[in-house]
């Protein structure tokens, strides 16, 4: 295998970064890291507010209900409820962008969309270089819930939350770009970087390993590498928990792949990198 | 005629130290000695009031302030004391079930000081090994297991119930709050309504009933995920103690191991374990930046508090038993108390802030306080006697019992109380807390009763002289010339008010030492000599006599009346004492008697105006005795005589110028002078002896002045009781002027000498018939009470009567 990494290791010049964000999931720490990266890159700032519109059409069926998370209860839905409730969380997410545009100086664009989150992200992907999503994302939650015990260890001084960014590093030009575009986030964040190597072979992730050292070198406290056994995405979803990973940047190659992780829920922010 | 009774001679007015008698050049020469000389009996209780085991056997040393008890009783007590190992160490710590109530750990000599610093270790490794442990892959990995356990578990269920939902066609969304169940079309789209309407009547209602039948089971099964939780974090907990207690276990042993001779210390230290176990959290590392933090709560050292260990009293410096003297014996300093922190303007109190009493710090030795300012200090008295009482140290707030602060306060574990409490104090403190308390019999059974004087003997001068000589060494001051310490003997005798005894007063002699050692050294001495000694004890007088001179000057200016020469019925010179402070000297009063027609009663002013004490009036009653018994007894006492103190503004107490005062009586009845040369001093009882009175020395001295102020003349003198000769210890010019013959000091045993003296005519002294001789003095005054009493009988027969005898 070729060991030789060539090129400058930096993300490319890119016109725009978007945000695809919705009603349902905490876009705020998603939001900061995007418009860092657009004020480092000095490049616009585009978000997506999707209104759900499955939600919208079942809040409008006579027996649509929610049952709450957290006190069990029951609640009668309807559509005008549900119709401010999509609006007053748009109106939310766009005065958070604009106090961090103003803050960081950025060309911002703000755009609210009805349609399916899943189908108006891939359609938006295809188009972009860099697509940010918010946690969760798919029709229907993936059944997980938060955590509900603090363990003592989470405030242990060696394990509290270190800002980590991570990055899925497959020794492929689209990995080669997301580790690039991670390293810059993380230096324009100043968060640390872990780097997946996913590799089926031993001898594959110690030479990923080693350009990996190569692209890093300049920045080499904070970044960490930790090898994938396994190339299933439970895996991943186990590291980025343990590792209380703050946000997964990735490359996609195809339609299928991104409509894969779309489905998956990696329990953090998604970067998609083209 | 004149008296046949003899002045006393020189030699009996100031018994002299024989300097042969004492076998040094000076006090070099001599080797030290206790000072608690003169003093057996006192040493003889103390010795016994401390070796003697049991309840109460606590002693009170009783005596005039200055005879040297502290000093005595200090010096055998440090014997007694290094012969008796040192006392506990005392703890207190944490109680975690009731933190109100803080347990108290005794200790051997010094373990508990290294108990403190073992806990503080203990507490240190464990500060390190938790977080260690909680750091190990073997913990992240079964706190992830158990939490994956839990959000699986949730996970299957709501997958479960997903398809469940989806073999109706429903999928389960989720909403801003929760989740919900939409039917779906042919197209995987949730069904808007006007699909929804299109369906038939029988689909709607099908879907709905199976929307509604999901909804209820979601809710139960969110029902169920805080008991899931629940589960969740218990197994977590368990986990968790297991790891502390693996942690721990290894240090906790180490601790038991060392202190497992003290099974109350293993308790706590598996208190401590459980407390650590339980409350594992605390030992993480808190951010300065929480709100706890800002209260003074949460903080690291706040919260580890609990473990430390106060070391209430510690003995590791020590190889003997405590000797403790509390010089501010008030309630806290002698029972203890806890202290209060002030927190965000709350107080708050913990078992680290109990201080100790001085009951603590003696606990297992002695105990010296004084009397006077125990008594002095509120509460103080009652709370030593309860805690003797109960054997038992109990701190108390006295705020939160008298209900000055609402705030919580701590109920310590009471201390078993082994001590030997020492009381020093005048002896009317000793009566008086005798009879009127009757708690105080039971608890301070042994009295150390010191003397106020030492028989002086040609053994006991030599002695004297060693402890003026230790003294001076002890005081770090110049040796004593063999002639000073002559003075000082004799000096001492006088400051004893008896030429037969030596003063053990003993801060009197260091302070005359002292001021002797001074003079010496303005003088530039090398040793302290006897005109340092006699300067001393001039400059003392000097400084405190500026009343007596006054007194003399308005004798001498002829303000205050008092005649040295001629004679006078029915006046004579008494003789007081005044004492200011530590000095005393003497005045003489002019008394006078008058006498008229009465029914027998002696009115003696001084008590009718309330100027004169009880014993004044006694002696007074007694005159009226001696008269009624004396003279004429078959007849009424039918005069009626008025006695004073001439120019006395203030109270007059004791009975020692009953004896002037019944000489002045009976030249009123005799109408027989009395010469104004003379003063007397002396009691009289109802037979007419004359006895014996305090003061003796300086009443001479302060007729002595007032005489020699106006001239002496070579006949003034006085008259003291002869029982008062021994007594005498005159100063040097009255003794020289005696010596002279310019002055006379007699001593009479009866009324009838000291009327002879007196008035120069004899008493008389009644015959086989119970008459007196004519010419006598005592017949004249029974003449006049005969003729009072015949006056009395004719008025008591009307008016007539006169007439009729006539």
């Amino acid at each position: 295998m070729n060991t030789e990494i060539t090129g400058t290791h930096e993300f490319g010049p890119i016109s725009r970064i978007i945000i695809a964000v919705d009603a349902l999931h905490e876009s705020l720490n998603v939001l900061e890291l995007a418009a860092k990266l657009a004020a480092k890159k000095h490049i616009e700032m585009s978000v997506l507010f999707i209104e759900d519109v499955n939600l919208i059409n079942y809040s409008g069926l006579p027996f649509a209900r929610e049952v709450d998370l957290v006190s069990a209860a029951d609640r009668q839905l309807d559509m005008l409820q549900m119709m401010r409730t999509l609006q007053s969380q748009a109106q939310k997410t766009f005065r958070l962008l604009e106090r961090l545009a103003s803050q960081l100086k950025i060309d911002y664009s703000f755009k609210i969309l009805r349609g399916d989150y899943a189908t108006e992200v891939q359609s938006v992907a295809m188009k972009t270089d860099v697509l940010f999503l918010s946690k969760r994302v798919g029709r229907y939650s993936s059944m997980r819930l938060e955590r509900s015990y603090r363990f003592t260890r989470s405030t242990m001084p060696s394990v509290k939350m270190q800002n980590i960014l991570c990055v899925v590093y497959d020794g492929s030009p689209g990995s080669l770009r997301a580790l690039a575009l991670a390293k810059e986030l993380a230096i324009a964040t100043d968060r640390n970087l872990l780097i997946l190597l996913q590799s089926s072979r031993n001898e594959s992730a110690d030479v990923f390993r080693k350009q990996v050292a190569e692209i890093t070198k300049d920045e080499e406290n904070r970044v960490r590498c930790v090898a994938l056994s396994e190339r299933d995405s439970s895996s991943l979803a186990r590291v980025l928990k343990r590792e209380k990973c703050e946000m997964l940047i990735v490359h996609k190659s195809d339609e299928g792949q991104l409509a894969g992780m779309l489905l998956q829920d990696p329990g953090c922010p998604l970067v998609l990198v083209q | 005629m004149k008296s046949e009774l003899k002045p006393l001679s020189p030699d009996a007015l100031y018994t002299v130290c024989n300097p042969n008698e004492l076998p040094f050049k000076t006090t070099t020469d001599l080797e030290d000695i206790d000072i608690t000389l003169g003093q057996q009996r006192a040493c003889d209780a103390v010795q016994f009031g401390l070796h003697i085991k049991g309840n109460g056997y606590n002693l009170f040393a009783l005596g005039p302030a200055g005879t040297g008890k502290f000093s005595t009783i200090q010096q055998i007590i440090r014997q007694i004391a290094a012969e008796r190992p040192p006392a506990f160490d005392w703890c207190y710590v944490n109680n975690f079930a009731r933190p109100y109530q803080p347990i108290a750990l005794k200790f051997p000599a010094g373990q508990g000081t290294q108990f403190r610093e073992d806990m503080e270790h203990l507490i240190d490794d464990v500060s390190a090994a938790i977080p260690a442990a909680f750091e190990s892959e073997e913990y992240r990995t079964r706190a992830e297991e158990l939490e994956e356990e839990l959000h699986q578990r949730q996970s299957d269920a709501l997958t479960a119930l997903q398809n469940e939902a989806r073999n109706h066609h429903i999928e389960m969304l989720k909403t801003p709050a929760g989740f919900a169940f939409a039917p779906m079309n042919k197209k995987n789209e949730v069904l808007d309504p006007e699909q929804f309407n299109q369906l038939s009547e029988d689909e709607r209602k099908e879907i709905k009933n199976n929307v509604e039948k999901l909804h209820d089971k979601l809710k139960k099964l969110l029902g169920q995920f805080p008991i899931w939780r629940k589960e969740m974090v218990e197994k977590v907990r368990t986990f968790e103690r297991e790891i502390a207690q693996s942690a721990i276990s290894p240090l906790v042993e180490i601790l038991k191991n060392r202190y497992q001779h003290l099974p109350e210390v293993i308790d706590y230290i598996a208190a401590v374990q459980n407390d650590i176990i339980e409350y594992v959290h605390d030992f993480q590392v808190q951010s300065d930046e929480s709100p706890l933090f800002l209260l003074g709560k949460g903080s690291r050292e706040q919260v580890l508090q609990r473990y430390k260990v106060n070391l209430l009293v510690g003995n590791s410096e020590h190889d003997t038993a405590p000797v403790i003297h509390e010089n501010i014996p008030s309630y806290g300093n002698l029972i203890g108390r806890c202290e209060y922190q002030a927190q965000m303007g709350a107080l708050v109190t913990d078992f680290t802030l109990i201080k100790p009493g001085a009951l603590h710090k003696a606990n297992g030795g002695y105990l010296l306080l004084e009397a006077r300012k125990v008594l002095q200090q509120p509460y103080a008295w009652e709370s030593l006697k309860r805690t003797l009482e109960a054997g038992k140290i109990r701190i108390e707030s006295l705020e939160r019992t008298f209900g000055l602060i609402s705030t919580a306060s701590l109920e310590p574990e009471p201390i078993p109380l082994d001590v030997k409490v020492i009381l020093i104090g005048e002896r009317f403190l000793y009566y008086l807390l005798d009879q009127f308390d009757p708690d105080f019999p039971a608890l301070f059974k042994v009295a150390a009763d010191f003397e106020d004087t030492m028989d002086r003997s040609r053994e006991n001068n030599l002695l004297y002289a060693r402890m003026i000589g230790s003294l001076a060494r002890q005081e770090n001051l110049k040796p004593l010339e063999k002639k000073a310490v002559v003075r000082l003997i004799e000096h001492s005798s006088r400051l004893a008010s008896d030429s037969e005894k030596l003063t053990t007063h003993v801060r009197s002699m260091t302070d005359l030492l002292r001021e002797a050692d001074h003079w010496a050294s303005q003088s530039g001495h090398p040793d302290i000599t006897v005109d340092d000694v006699q300067q001393a004890i001039d400059k003392q007088i000097y400084r405190v006599d500026r009343v007596r001179e006054r007194i003399n000057e308005e004798i001498r200016r002829g303000t205050i009346l008092i005649d040295t020469e001629g004679e006078v019925v029915g006046q004579v010179n008494g003789l007081s004492v005044i004492q200011l402070g530590n000095f005393s000297f003497g005045k003489p009063s002019r008394i006078t008697a008058t006498m008229r027609l009465g029914e027998g009663e002696v009115v003696d002013i001084e008590r009718e105006t309330e100027l004169g004490g009880a014993i004044h009036s006694k002696g007074v009653l007694i005159l009226s005795s001696f008269l009624s018994s004396n003279y004429s007894r078959d007849e009424p006492l039918s005069m009626t005589a008025s006695i004073v103190f001439e120019q006395s503004y203030a109270g007059v107490e004791g009975d020692s110028a009953s004896l002037a005062e019944l000489c002045a009586l009976l030249s009123a009845l005799a109408h027989v002078p009395i010469r104004q040369s003379f003063a007397i001093t002396g009691s009289v009882n109802q037979h007419g002896q004359v006895q014996p009175i305090g003061g003796v020395n300086e009443k001479i001295e302060g007729f002595f002045d007032i005489c020699n102020a106006f001239g002496l003349t070579g006949k003034q003198g006085v008259l003291i009781p002869q029982r008062n000769v021994k007594h005498l210890m005159l100063r040097h010019d009255v003794v020289k002027a005696v010596e002279e013959d310019k002055f006379h000091i007699y001593s009479v045993e009866t009324v009838n000498q000291t009327l002879e003296l007196l008035t120069g005519m004899p008493a008389g002294e009644k015959d086989d018939k119970g008459a007196f001789p004519v010419d006598s003095l005592n017949y004249l005054v029974e003449k006049q009470l005969l003729e009072f009493a015949a006056l009395r009988r004719r008025y008591a027969h009307g008016p007539d009567s006169k007439k009729l005898d006539s």
